[in-house]
């Protein structure tokens, strides 16, 4: 089961559509913006919400990119390295943060405050090079206000 | 709003302040504002209007789609309406296209104007539901949205008995997970049940079997948009905007090597090179032209300039996404990113698509290492050439086709990569 807070929320999704199945990726969401991924544990848990077997719901989270069930990370960085980023200089804005946080893509952070994830293209081309942390969404401007930024999130 | 993630200031112009005379500005519409300045006025004119006729003018508008594919949205209706209720109504705010950003601006910015698009567009086909499927990657689109219909709900525009109208609507709000096959109509309308974003086979279209099997129609954001400005000026003065084939402003997200990126409202008449040069500032540093690409789907060399920005054959199509790589860039590296996309986004239904983009992006790492063998690119040819035949859906149609637009055009290029002249 859930922790009262994120059942309410669970629930007020999917009470939320016409069906409740449709509620399926906001519960995703909403799972792993509470706990930095979606644990294993909680898909069981979701199937019997939504009245949905198991194996549905874990291939859609499979199918979905943006939801995580391998590694928790209380932030997460999608860094565009789709087209117009990468002739854009995506690559100093991937260097700074690899060098920041010190991990390569894909890892977390030891601290477990940072995940770095490879992302394409997020819609924001004319101010690539672009990335997002959690809902947030920023362009690259060098590497003093990336400090800045990155302070932001604990 | 009690909390809204981080938004980008995208630069937009227009020199016909219709779709963007609000969104110009960097800031979110409240409703107040968007009444202010006449907004719903077109949905108290719709609503005294016949169904029937609502779709007459927008037929008779000549509003093409702009998500892609250019298909008469007052065709699209007709056709919807033709099939037994319920049905629905579905806004497709998946906007993933590489180079994409113009269904952004107006979410963040206008989204009054979407939500009165969407109800005269529900109104006119009959749907007392209607959806926003808005990408995963657009959190603060999705708050916006949730709000505006708040707001809208609370002054009587939707809900029960729309301003005493007898007509009902409910809109909900839906995001994607981050795929970019979920734009794809038939794949979007199973995500929206709560599945895996596979898309159907055609036929049966969505407005004869869409959402939960019924008639269903799926437009674009920016179509939408349209519709209460054809409401609002009628189908006749709407037509005189923009060259008399292709009426209607459009707007075109530019972004790349350019001096000022951003989205740019516009008749259809303008042509390539106005786009780059008189509106969006030219090259950076002034370099040469080397290539134009529309999103991941076509590559235009500098010789095509004056290719118009309409959807006639000739013309530069699509979604009017505009990036712009100079001779400083690399093309086969540049078909090596498409390659890596289309690897990524197919849903892995079909087998050519499946195999051949997998294929296709492998082959090129080897060719742009000068790894390739001469069997390597014969194979890499072979595979560009077959993604598309046997595909269920849109993005196998295309999965090869910008990589061989840029060999035929950009030969050369592709030469410094090959042991010896293989012919495509
Ligand atoms: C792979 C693929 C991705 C697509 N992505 C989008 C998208 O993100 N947004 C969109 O409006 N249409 C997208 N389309 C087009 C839709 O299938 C559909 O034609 C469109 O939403 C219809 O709206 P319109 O008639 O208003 O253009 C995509 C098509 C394909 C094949
Ligand atoms: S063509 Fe590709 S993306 Fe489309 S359904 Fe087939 S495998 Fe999926
Ligand atoms: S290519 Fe990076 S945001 Fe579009």
């Amino acid at each position: 089961m859930f922790e009262k807070e994120l059942e309410e929320k669970l629930k007020s999704h999917i009470n939320y559509f016409p069906r409740k199945e449709q509620a399926i990726l906001m519960c995703l969401h909403e799972i792993q913006n509470h706990y930095g991924y979606i644990p294993k544990e909680s898909l069981k848990p979701l199937s019997d919400m939504i009245g949905l077997p198991l194996n549905h719901v874990e291939g859609v989270v499979a199918f979905y990119d943006m939801f995580d069930t391998e590694s928790p990370a209380r932030h997460r960085i999608r860094v565009c390295v789709s087209i117009v980023c990468h002739f854009m200089q995506k690559d100093k804005l991937i260097s700074a943060l690899k060098e920041k946080l010190g991990i390569d893509m894909g890892e977390v952070t030891e601290d477990g405050r940072f995940k770095l994830i490879p992302v394409q293209c997020i819609g924001g081309c004319s101010e690539a090079p672009l990335f997002m942390i959690d809902e947030d969404t920023y362009k690259f401007e060098g590497e003093e206000k990336l400090d800045e930024i990155l302070a932001k999130y604990t | 709003m009690k909390y809204l993630p981080n938004i980008l200031e995208i630069k937009a112009e227009t020199t016909l302040n219709l779709l963007l005379a609000r969104a110009k500005k960097v800031k979110t519409h409240s409703i107040d504002e968007y009444i202010e300045s006449g907004g719903y006025n077109a949905l108290k004119k719709a609503l005294s209007m016949d169904p029937k006729e609502i779709i007459d003018w927008v037929d008779k508008s000549q509003l093409r789609g702009r998500g892609g594919a250019g298909f008469p949205t007052g065709k699209k209706w007709q056709f919807a309406v033709q099939n037994p209720p319920p049905r629905y109504f579905v806004c497709n705010a998946d906007e993933s296209e590489p180079g994409t950003f113009k269904d952004r601006v107006l979410i963040e910015r206008d989204p009054h104007l979407l939500i009165e698009g969407m109800i005269i567009s529900s109104y006119a086909i009959g749907a007392e539901k209607a959806f926003i499927y808005i990408r995963g990657e657009y959190p603060a689109g999705y708050y916006i949205l949730r709000n505006a219909i708040e707001e809208a709900k609370s002054r009587g525009f939707l809900g029960k008995n729309i301003l005493g109208s007898g007509y009902s609507l409910d809109i909900y709000v839906a995001r994607g997970g981050g795929a970019y096959i979920c734009g794809e109509e038939t794949a979007l309308i199973e995500s929206l049940e709560g599945k895996r974003g596979h898309p159907r086979l055609k036929p049966p279209f969505p407005v004869q079997k869409g959402l939960w099997g019924c008639p269903t129609v799926v437009n674009n954001v920016e179509t939408i948009c349209n519709i209460p400005i054809i409401v609002e000026k009628g189908w006749e003065e709407y037509r005189y905007i923009g060259p008399s084939e292709y009426p209607g402003p459009k707007l075109f997200p530019v972004s790349g090597k350019i001096k000022k990126p951003g989205v740019y409202e516009l008749p259809m008449n303008t042509t390539l090179r106005e786009l780059i040069f008189k509106y969006a500032g030219g090259t950076l540093g002034n370099k040469k032209i080397k290539a134009i690409l529309s999103g991941a789907l076509d590559c235009f060399s500098a010789d095509e300039l004056d290719t118009p920005m309409d959807y006639s054959p000739k013309g530069f199509g699509g979604t009017g996404t505009v990036i712009v790589l100079t001779e400083e860039d690399n093309i086969v590296e540049l078909c090596l990113k498409i390659a890596e996309f289309y690897e990524h986004e197919s849903c892995g239904q079909c087998t050519p698509c499946r195999v051949g983009c997998y294929e296709q992006h492998n082959l090129l790492k080897k060719i742009i290492k000068g790894d390739a063998s001469e069997k390597d690119w014969e194979a890499f040819i072979y595979i560009n050439k077959h993604i598309q035949p046997t595909s269920i859906c849109g993005l196998g149609a295309v999965a090869g086709r910008l990589i061989r637009q840029a060999m035929e055009k950009f030969p050369k290029e592709f030469e410094r990569y090959k042991p010896t002249v293989v012919k495509y």
